[in-house]
């Protein structure tokens, strides 16, 4: 048993007369949560597809645990589709039941699972009531319990947050994070490079099928870091030294300047000393970029 | 096999358990035995009227001699000596008719009524004439009634097979026939019932968590399979009910509608060449003349091989679309051949159930289901049946096949509308 989860090998897909996937390589580590980012029609979907095995991949390798992916391995990934649906007409708990059986369940397990769910969830009381008579919020917390019923070891969820309230967006923050104490991977997709933020541990970057970047997303914040600085300050300060490059001057909230600068060659003690007497500092802190900052910076 | 148990399982609890479903299985038989009623009614009051129609007899040539025909059946006959008196009573009354007669020989009539006469009414009134002038103009050439009489020949005709048995033509052919209607109501039904499942899937975008754990032929299958047992719980169900409601209805109305007199009735109003042979009527209630061996072990076979050819093809016009409304112009060429098959089964087969058009149509696939099931009870041999059974099941496993793949990609190719040639792509994608 490897430490990856999943190793995606120089996978891709081909669609007539389009390229849906170009050679991308992914490796997965165990127990955490890693955000698949890229714009709509990027090629998330379609790797999804792939893990998923809905489709195949038409060159490239996927090792699920160390294993040649496989029908064996149904049993122990979860699916969050992007497109919620469930039967409308089918009752929440045989609903429940009847995918759990699809993942590899036994009848026993299946329903104890669905019980067990909808109690965490809040929906005990509605298990008996049909699908069509739910607010769209609730269908979603049932669709999520489609996903995790067969307690995966990988969750794949693609666009989760998508339709849900800020009070259910973080009732399911915290299951995702629960979930990862437990040891499940949780691979999500998503646009929102924002998202991935608070909750990511790693993250890939897909635009135009390829994989542009990819990594743990703090070392990839400091690889983007580049020696910006933010700097706040009581009164004006000119920047008129060899080394510091100035990029931006703009003004708080509350009034006071504050300056985008680039160092070169420079330690920050000797910046400090240059500034320092022209004015009380306010702060100064080291700019990290955003995710989105990341993105387009990769993409240009 | 076993993901396609327990889809099969699924499609047909859930379809089971619905509420349309129930209704339909229990009103189903209700309205076959509220039909059966209603045609029982109607039968029996049409054949006890009393009211009989009178015919005014304008004869300005005098070809009917003063003569009038013998009031028979509904038809009351008199002279009268001026039409435009006769004109106001029929408009009176529309149970009068106006008979004017044309000329001296009596083969040109005009009948005025106030509303048309049905065409087996006319045709009652035609004979009634006709037979009338027959034997009047024999008897002007000095023939006795009794001579005249002799001379209708009455002919009684027993069908028979060589092996003795009588051939049970009309029971036959409405067995068949009859047999050949519920598999193509039930391809019909239920294979549409399929093609709205797989839409219904395809739309909510379930087919993408199903798909990720059980490959689509799986589910395709279990689909099938699922309905076609709904379909069977129904059929068999409505078998049941049917028989216990029309046993009732019949009980109810006939104690009271069927009487020695309405016996008479019917036995009169069988035409002619039949009537008279009772035994020959009484015969078409027996069964001897059938194998039904053959019969239900056909059925079997056509219905289930029929309908799992059509049903795959009909699940993979569902994957191909994204609704219902889009299902228009593959349904036209699926339903077709059912269609022609039913079609080919009235005329051809009722005719001739061993004309070459039957016999080839009992052969080909789309067909053979509906029109082989309406020759079953002509003894057709085992041969032949096996013959077309093995290439209705083989070209349902080429279909399945095909459909199949039409399937895995139309289930998750969304907003493009589907064309024929959308679908001649997929059928012959490699992998």
């Amino acid at each position: 048993m490897g430490n990856h989860i999943l190793e995606i090998k120089g996978v891709s897909k081909f669609y007539t007369g389009k390229t849906a996937l170009d050679k991308v390589t992914l490796t997965i580590p165990k127990s955490c949560i890693y955000g698949l980012l890229g714009p709509n029609g990027a090629g998330k979907t379609s790797l999804i597809r792939i893990i998923n095995q809905i489709t195949k991949a038409d060159e490239g390798q996927v090792l699920f645990d160390g294993e040649i992916l496989g029908p064996e391995h149904i049993r122990r990934i979860g699916y969050l589709p992007e497109e919620r649906g469930l039967y409308k007409k089918v009752k929440v708990i045989d609903q429940l039941t009847y995918f759990a059986k699809l993942r590899g369940l036994n009848s026993r397990e299946a329903l104890d699972k669905a019980h067990w769910w909808l109690k965490k969830m809040g929906l005990y009381e509605i298990r008996n009531k049909k699908i069509e008579e739910f607010s769209k919020g609730m269908q979603q917390k049932i669709q999520f319990i489609v996903a995790v019923i067969n307690e995966p070891e990988l969750l794949i969820l693609d666009e989760p947050f998508s339709g849900f309230d800020p009070v259910n967006a973080e009732l399911l923050t915290d299951i995702i994070l629960e979930l990862k104490q437990k040891g499940v991977t949780i691979l999500f997709s998503t646009h929102r490079m924002e998202s991935v933020e608070k909750l990511c541990d790693y993250m890939a970057l897909i635009h135009q099928s390829k994989n542009i970047l990819d990594g743990k997303v703090s070392d990839i914040k400091q690889r983007f870091r580049s020696d910006k600085f933010e700097l706040v300050s009581e009164k004006p300060i000119q920047f008129n030294q060899a080394g510091i490059e100035l990029l931006s001057e703009t003004v708080t909230d509350a009034g006071y300047p504050k300056y985008m600068v680039k160092l070169q060659n420079m330690s920050h003690n000797d910046f400090l000393k240059q500034v320092m007497p022209q004015s009380e500092l306010l702060a100064f802190n080291v700019y990290m970029p955003s995710i989105h900052d990341i993105f387009i910076q990769s993409v240009s | 096999m076993k993901n396609i148990l327990l889809i099969l399982k699924h499609e047909y609890i859930t379809r089971v358990s619905k509420k349309s479903f129930i209704i339909m299985t229990l009103l189903g038989p209700l309205l076959i035995a509220a039909f059966y009623g209603v045609i029982f009614l109607i039968s029996f009051s049409q054949l006890s009227k009393t009211e009989s129609r009178t015919v005014l007899v304008y004869d300005p040539y005098q070809s009917l001699n003063n003569a009038l025909p013998a009031t028979k059946k509904a038809y009351k006959f008199a002279f009268i000596s001026d039409s435009i008196d006769a004109k106001k009573e029929v408009a009176d009354d529309e149970n009068i008719l106006l008979l004017r007669i044309n000329n001296f020989k009596g083969d040109s009539m005009d009948l005025i009524g106030k509303k048309s006469l049905s065409i087996t009414d006319r045709q009652e009134l035609k004979e009634l004439l006709s037979n009338h002038y027959f034997n009047s103009r024999l008897s002007q050439k000095g023939l006795s009634a009794s001579m005249i009489d002799s001379m209708h020949q009455k002919i009684y005709m027993k069908d028979q097979l060589l092996s003795g048995q009588n051939s049970g033509t009309e029971l036959k052919s409405g067995i068949g026939y009859i047999g050949a209607f519920i598999i193509y109501l039930f391809i019909f039904m239920y294979g549409v019932m399929i093609m709205r499942g797989v839409t219904e899937e395809k739309n909510n975008r379930i087919v993408e968590i199903i798909v990720s754990a059980v490959k689509p032929f799986e589910l395709m299958m279990g689909k099938i399979l699922g309905v076609a047992m709904v379909g069977l719980t129904q059929f068999l169900a409505w078998i049941i009910l049917s028989g216990v409601f029309v046993t009732v209805l019949t009980v109810a109305i006939g104690a009271e509608q069927i009487n020695a007199h309405d016996v008479q009735q019917i036995s009169q109003n069988i035409p002619k060449q039949e009537a008279g042979n009772m035994s020959e009527v009484m015969e078409l209630f027996q069964f001897q003349s059938l194998n039904l061996t053959k019969i239900v072990v056909g059925f079997v076979v056509f219905f289930f091989g029929g309908f799992l050819l059509y049903s795959s093809l009909f699940a993979a016009i569902g994957s191909a679309v994204d609704s219902d409304t889009e299902t228009q112009q593959f349904m036209f060429p699926v339903s077709m051949p059912l269609i022609l098959g039913l079609v080919i089964a009235q005329i051809a087969v009722i005719k001739d159930p061993n004309s070459s058009l039957a016999v080839w149509c009992s052969m080909i696939p789309l067909t053979s289901p509906v029109v082989m099931m309406v020759r079953l009870p002509f003894d057709v041999s085992w041969a032949e049946i096996a013959l077309s059974a093995t290439i209705l099941f083989a070209s349902f496993i080429l279909v399945v096949w095909l459909a199949g793949k039409i399937y895995r990609i139309g289930i998750l190719s969304y907003g493009q509308k589907a064309s024929y040639k959308q679908i001649f792509k997929w059928l012959f994608n490699k992998s």
